[in-house]
């Protein structure tokens, strides 16, 4: 069986692999890949003010007006209901046990997991780009990058700033790029580092690794280049609440955006205050 | 008696200065901050800071997830002290009454005491675990799929249930204490007048233990408001999602979570005269009813 490479061949195999004894899918963290990835993946606009890079005012989210995403949460409650898609919550390790555990057949998550993975899987595996719905007008771009940033402050003295260089420099110098990648999965920043571990052989060993630099370096579009919002940790708090009342049937998935988009813009507005 | 009067002047400011410095430094300093703070809203990233009136307190109060979070503090603070309470009060007077062996029966149901919260909701986590919980399992058994972390119920029994066990054996002692504080010949007596025991206990040993459950109830909603938050914390695994939080750790999640310095303390300043007044009733309308011996 070969792992889909779009949600409609998700569809096909899921049966089989819910006969076979196992629960086909899980994935730890849906804000960030069923909504922030997924609109990327299917170049869709999330957010007015081209995705916020334009400024904080009047920035509003478009989530309960695409109706690719509203489709993709019916097709998963759906999913969740016939056996084939499993939700463990919001915690991203109880949603990865299972999987480690060898009840579920596919799990969604972070290149970074795949150090760890190495470690705990009992049985052999793979990595394979995200799946996107074919039936998508324009989909099967790109996702964006994740994780967090270092950032150097202003009005610090010269030679701090020097110091603050030369470790910047330091961290993003081939070797200490590849050590990471090699030990996390997470993915290098340069070219120069990830040239290294190709000459090194590392994709010949775990073919796998290269899977998330390959997956962020498919072509791009308008609406793959990410987002910037304030007081984002709560939108995706609010995000999270709503998809929980949608998997224990609190809530349609209708309602659930109508939600996330209010309470969000509410959010975006405060956040703005700041900005003003 | 000989009356002593201390005439100088400056001596008991001198003695109270180590208490007086406490409250000035951890709770008036730290009030006027939420205070004052609670009128700005601060960008989470270059601290510069907003005067917006007002907004901060409508904003928290208006939010869908407040009204949940005060509803589900209400019910958890009352579950917890109701429980607590009476699963003590019924183990204190079981207690008294064995006459043999009584030290390690009280040993045994005060050693829950010394697990610290968080420790008690790392323990729940394990027991109400998904995948390998025994009390999962044994939920079960009577035909209840329990999902810790997805359902919004679910979780908030698991919650009450583990802050509710690790608070049973302080209130314990309390009743165990005032039990025997109980003079014996009044107990001699009441057995004379009456044969029901229960009769008994509702009409001589409650009323007289009114004092001790006083102080206890008020106890325990502290407890239930501020200490359960290591609990809440641990069994939330740090997200929040589809699941009951209380009020205090809605503050902490929007403070230091959500960087939202202005509506967190907005939040806390709401808390603490709710706290103020909730004190206040309990001591107007409970406090009155208590007869202390």
């Amino acid at each position: 069986m070969q792992p889909p490479e779009t949600w409609e061949q998700f569809v096909e195999i899921a049966p089989k692999l819910k006969a076979a004894g196992y629960v086909p899918l899980a994935q730890s963290h849906m804000p960030w890949i069923f909504v922030e990835n997924f609109m990327s993946r299917h170049n869709q606009q999330f957010a007015t003010n081209a995705n916020g890079y334009e400024g904080a005012q009047g920035t509003k989210l478009l989530l309960s007006e695409t109706p690719a995403i509203k489709a993709h949460f019916q097709a998963l409650k759906d999913w969740h209901e016939a056996g084939l898609f499993g939700y463990y919550g919001p915690g991203w390790g109880d949603n990865q046990t299972p999987f480690e555990n060898g009840e579920v057949a596919m799990w969604l998550g972070s290149s970074g997991s795949f150090g760890g993975l190495r470690q705990s899987m009992k049985a052999p595996f793979s990595a394979t780009y995200l799946p996107y719905w074919a039936g998508v007008e324009g989909a099967g771009t790109g996702t964006f990058i994740g994780g967090a940033a270092l950032f150097a402050m202003s009005g610090k003295p010269e030679a701090e700033n020097v110091a603050t260089a030369k470790f910047f420099e330091f961290l993003s110098s081939p070797e200490i790029q590849y050590y990471w990648h090699e030990a996390t999965g997470y993915v290098p920043i340069t070219t120069a580092a990830y040239e290294m571990a190709k000459t090194d052989g590392y994709y010949d060993r775990a073919p796998a690794a290269e899977v998330g630099i390959q997956q962020l370096s498919l072509p791009g579009g308008e609406w793959t280049k990410g987002y910037r919002m304030g007081f984002y940790v709560q939108i995706r708090d609010v995000m999270n609440r709503e998809f929980g009342r949608i998997f224990s049937g609190d809530t349609t998935v209708e309602e659930a955006f109508k939600v996330i988009d209010e309470e969000g813009n509410a959010l975006l507005a405060r956040f703005a205050k700041t900005a003003g | 008696m000989k009356k002593v009067q201390f005439n100088e002047r400056w001596t008991p400011w001198l003695l109270l200065f180590p208490q007086l410095s406490i409250v000035a430094v951890f709770f008036m300093w730290p009030s006027g901050q939420a205070v004052l703070s609670s009128f700005y809203i601060e960008d989470p990233f270059f601290g510069r800071s907003v005067f917006v009136g007002a907004d901060n307190y409508v904003d928290a109060v208006t939010g869908s997830a407040y009204a949940r979070s005060a509803w589900f503090t209400a019910g958890f603070t009352a579950a917890i002290a109701f429980f607590s309470l009476a699963i003590a009060l019924a183990l204190a007077v079981s207690a008294d009454a064995v006459l043999r062996g009584r030290g390690p029966y009280k040993t045994a149901l005060m050693w829950v005491y010394a697990i610290a919260p968080p420790v008690a909701g790392l323990i729940g986590v394990m027991l109400f675990d998904q995948h390998i919980g025994p009390l999962t399992d044994f939920a079960a058994l009577l035909g209840w799929d329990m999902q810790i972390g997805v359902d919004y119920a679910d979780t908030a029994v698991a919650m009450t249930v583990v802050a509710t066990w690790k608070q049973i054996p302080i209130n314990f002692i309390f009743f165990l204490s005032g039990l025997q504080g109980i003079p014996r010949a009044l107990k001699e007596a009441s057995a004379i007048d009456c044969r029901s025991p229960a009769r008994r206990f509702w009409t001589i040993t409650f009323p007289l233990l009114a004092p001790t459950s006083f102080f206890l109830l008020v106890i325990n909603i502290t407890y239930a408001f501020f200490d359960t938050f290591g609990v809440i914390d641990v069994m939330l695994k740090g997200e929040p999602g589809n699941n009951p939080v209380s009020l205090v750790y809605k503050v902490y999640l929007d403070g230091f979570r959500g960087q939202d310095i202005g509506g967190s303390s907005a939040q806390s300043v709401i808390l603490m005269l709710a706290v103020f007044a909730l004190t206040v009733v309990q001591f107007r309308l409970i406090e009155r009813r208590v007869h202390y011996a």
